[in-house]
């Protein structure tokens, strides 16, 4: 047995049925959101309302597993007391933690509910270990997550600068412009993930079959055009097929998702403590397909690190959930940083 | 992949559009209802009233069309121009239910093809996905040799 940590597998649940099959299927936390505009999938009909939070972390519990509660969007003046009740609410049905990103948000909860262990969002954009610290030493937090952007390189310097537990993403869609801080769905849209919960809302989508091809439009912006063979992928600008001189390709990111279970030595190595899978939105059996292979690949890299492959029956089971149904390892391999 | 439809008997799928649209569309509805049950409550529902959701069967060249009152899910008469057209294959269909697909991977795969209202769309799955699958009637009521060739179909 390997001596490095073990990191948390941490799984997505959009309701009651894909936390169960986190849990089932060895999530260490599952984290979930209320059915409101607290957390940035704020989707018609999905997540969690009080009811469902209690019976998710008493099924949790029971099977040894956290419940972590995103409350990882910005408040506005006139809607602050929601963000205050879901806090409040969380710790009143025995979360395990609560993810947030709002400064405010972090001071109440942490002079509120001292004992409720507070995580960073990755909605807060903290990419550097000065950022981490202070958010720290203001508000007491335990764990942070890290945007999607950084290399490898970057991920370790943090990580030894910081005693904050440190969770990176492992799987799932990509979100290439820092999260937090992208204003490109809002300047389409009116609303992004800060400020509603939500990137492209389906409100603002059309899927139309053309002679062209099948295309999605965002608030009547065309983002794209498949043809019959091609996959199709979210239809977010970041996600957009642009003409660019006389050129049309994907200018900003290739929709694709991030699969990074050939770093998990390499995490491993580096003491991450948590695995962050994507795909709150996902339904049940993303959750169980997901959740089962992360398990094998963490429990297979911890036993033996240095003799761990990537088992190809892993990735077959991955590619049939990947958005653009291909696999990236993002900004984290970029060897020139 | 290679589609293979072969999961519904011949003579049942051929005779299948032959029923008028209402029929098949109560049946669908109640069912639907049936599975909501008590861990739905019917406001989730509430943006669907007024609308007309066009499900199609695309190898059983059969369409559902549905909408909701208070109550739940209701069956609407046929129309050509729903707000909402949700269109896969039989099998896909009901490996859905059965929880053993996920419906974002089938549209990113192009064999779940929606047109129209999106939020509609999604709201429909995402309430469809939180009801417990151990209360789905198809989960109860399909075969197991039915359900273990459904799932074979998707390693061919
Ligand atoms: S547009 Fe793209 S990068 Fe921006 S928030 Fe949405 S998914 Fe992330």
């Amino acid at each position: 047995m390997s001596s490095t940590l073990k990191p948390d597998l941490v799984c997505p649940a959009g309701n009651l049925p894909a936390l169960k099959a986190a849990v089932d299927n060895g999530a260490d936390c599952v984290y979930i959101g209320f059915r409101d505009g607290t957390n940035a999938r704020n989707f018609a009909g999905l997540n969690f309302d009080a009811n469902a939070t209690r019976e998710g972390v008493r099924y949790a519990h029971a099977a040894g597993a956290k419940v972590l509660v995103a409350l990882n969007t910005y408040p506005k003046t006139d809607n602050w007391q929601r963000w205050e009740d879901a806090v409040d609410m969380s710790a009143a049905l025995g979360v395990d933690a609560i993810i947030m990103a709002d400064l405010g948000l972090l001071q109440y909860a942490a002079e509120k509910h001292p004992q409720l262990r507070r995580h960073l969002s990755v909605q807060g954009s903290a990419t550097h270990y000065e950022a981490i610290n202070f958010y720290q030493e203001q508000f007491g937090i335990s764990r942070a997550v890290l945007p999607r952007v950084l290399s490898l390189a970057q991920v370790e310097h943090v990580q030894k600068h910081t005693s904050v537990e440190i969770e990176v993403f492992g799987f799932g869609s990509l979100c290439v412009m820092v999260e937090g801080r992208c204003a490109l769905s809002a300047y389409v849209t009116g609303e992004s993930p800060n400020t509603c919960g939500v990137c492209s809302p389906a409100k603002a989508v059309q899927w139309q079959k053309t002679g062209a091809g099948l295309e999605s439009r965002l608030n009547g912006v065309l983002i794209d055009r498949y043809a019959d063979h091609e996959n199709a992928a979210y239809p977010t600008l970041c996600k957009g097929r642009f003409k660019v001189g006389d050129e049309t390709y994907y200018a900003i990111e290739e929709p694709a998702s991030l699969n990074t279970l050939s770093l998990l030595p390499e995490l491993m190595r580096m003491g991450i403590s948590a695995i962050k899978i994507e795909g709150r939105q996902r339904s049940t059996a993303y959750v169980a397909q997901v959740t089962r292979v992360w398990r094998q690949a963490i429990d297979t890299c911890h036993r033996a690190p240095d003799s761990y492959v990537v088992q190809g029956a892993w990735m077959t089971e991955l590619n049939k959930v990947a958005e653009g149904q291909q696999h990236t390892l993002g900004a984290y391999h970029r060897p020139w940083k | 992949m290679t589609q293979q439809f072969s999961v519904l008997p011949e003579m049942i799928s051929q005779a299948l559009p032959l029923l008028p649209p209402t029929p098949h569309s109560v049946v669908l509805a109640f069912s639907l209802n049936r599975m909501l049950g008590e861990c739905i409550p019917p406001e989730w529902l509430l943006p669907l009233q007024g609308k007309l959701v066009c499900i199609q069967v695309t190898d059983a060249r059969l369409a559902f069309f549905l909408g909701a009152n208070q109550r739940g899910f209701m069956a609407r008469r046929f129309s050509q121009t729903p707000d909402l057209t949700i269109g896969a294959s039989m099998r896909d269909f009901i490996q859905l239910a059965l929880r053993e697909v996920d419906a974002d991977s089938l549209f990113f795969g192009r064999r779940l093809v929606m047109e129209g209202d999106t939020d509609l769309g999604l709201l429909i799955k995402n309430v469809l996905d939180s009801v417990d699958a151990s209360q789905l009637p198809l989960v109860r009521w399909l075969p197991e040799n039915l359900r273990a060739r459904i799932r074979a179909g998707l390693v061919s």
